[in-house]
């Protein structure tokens, strides 16, 4: 970077910024589920008591 | 339906080793998710049936990524190798030498699991052993009922050919492909329900998208583990930007830098966390497509505004 008069500017330092994202255990494993419906322990996809009926979205 | 033999499959080794010399006669079923192809290969044909989600996703019969054998065994007991994950869910996860092994377990099945499913550590070939004891009354069961199926989906794309995301996508008839990430309670099922009823577009999945590249470009999957609204089709489409949904109190897209980005599909992604190098090729894929297509945060009213702002949005 250089000035109006042609002279070498170093960059202004920034110091580094941490940013926390938050991660949702429940929402990042798979296996867990939303509600439960327990239409019967074993149906077909999520809709069962082993499971349940939507995904833990 | 097709009668085959499968040299390399378990099933055939485990069961049918002492019993003739003849090659035993298997049912195949396969399904493709996520340009993913997928074998199932049992005994009997009752024993490979496809969930209702899964029947979407049918492929005639494939040159199989992942190859699952399934068998049934008397009972199976808790496994007492290496831990190395515990889901907190209903399936745990073990070493055994270089092979994994899900046990899957549930108080409504008893204190025993009630299917495991062992895989190589590529996830190329698995074994999937049901417990009669556990489960035997409610036959036939979809052996690939979730979540095993995404459990060898995820990992096989943990190489670095994909991820697998929460978010809703849908194919709009003008406007292509659309992502909306979130995670709960951001407003996908929203967001999916405001464009059906506005814009009938393809609506790919409510929940879980998987994402690839192909020649630079990235391109959006659906997959058969929907949400609230029910949506999954096994359809796909190229992306050309990404928005993160969060509610907000007008409809504005701001864009975030790179760094943030990556940090933010990976919060709302399913990654494996078992493996250290897994995770570094899903943040290494994150990375290349956020290359290929630039990443918005959506903060939106749930409103037909929403849709618009979409369809007017150029950035």
């Amino acid at each position: 970077m250089t000035d109006e008069n042609g002279h070498h500017q170093k960059k202004k330092y920034e110091a580094p910024k941490i940013t926390t994202i938050s991660l949702r255990p429940e929402e990042a494993v798979l296996g867990h589920c939303k509600t439960s419906t327990a239409s019967g322990p074993v149906a077909a996809g999520c809709s069962s008591g082993i499971a349940c009926n939507t995904l833990g979205s | 339906m097709v009668w085959v033999y499968s040299a390399k499959c378990m099933f055939a080794e485990t069961t049918y080793e002492m019993a003739s010399l003849q090659p035993p006669m298997l049912h195949r079923t396969c399904v493709r998710i996520g340009e993913i192809s997928l074998a199932l290969t049992g005994a009997f044909l009752d024993e490979i049936p496809l969930s209702r989600e899964l029947e979407e996703f049918r492929a005639e019969d494939c040159d199989a990524d992942i190859e699952v054998a399934v068998e049934w065994a008397e009972n199976l007991r808790r496994w007492h190798g290496e831990k190395v994950f515990d889901s907190g869910a209903v399936w745990s996860l073990f070493r055994d030498g270089t092979d994994y092994v899900f046990d899957f377990a549930s108080p409504a099945l008893g204190v025993h699991p009630y299917k495991r499913l062992r895989a190589d550590r590529n996830f190329r070939t698995a074994q999937l052993t049901l417990s009669r004891e556990a489960l035997g009354e409610y036959r036939p069961i979809a052996p690939l009922e979730y979540p095993a199926d995404e459990l060898l989906v995820t990992n096989y794309l943990a190489s670095g050919l994909g991820v697998e995301v929460h978010g809703c996508g849908l194919v709009d008839a003008e406007a292509g492909g659309q992502l909306f990430l979130g995670h709960s309670g951001a407003g996908k099922s929203t967001t999916t329900v405001l464009w059906k009823s506005l814009r009938n577009p393809e609506i790919l999945s409510d929940d879980r998208i998987i994402l690839r590249q192909c020649d630079g470009e990235l391109w959006m999957y659906g997959t058969p583990w929907h949400g609230e609204a029910s949506f999954a089709s096994a359809g796909k489409a190229k992306i050309t930007r990404i928005f993160i949904l969060q509610h907000g109190e007008r409809n504005e897209m701001v864009e975030i830098s790179r760094s943030r980005a990556v940090g933010e599909l990976f919060a709302r992604c399913f990654p494996p966390f078992h493996s250290a190098s897994a995770i570094d090729c899903t943040i290494g894929f994150l990375n290349r497509a956020l290359d290929a297509v630039p990443c918005y945060e959506f903060r939106f009213i749930p409103d037909a505004g929403a849709v618009e702002a979409v369809l007017g949005f150029h950035g």
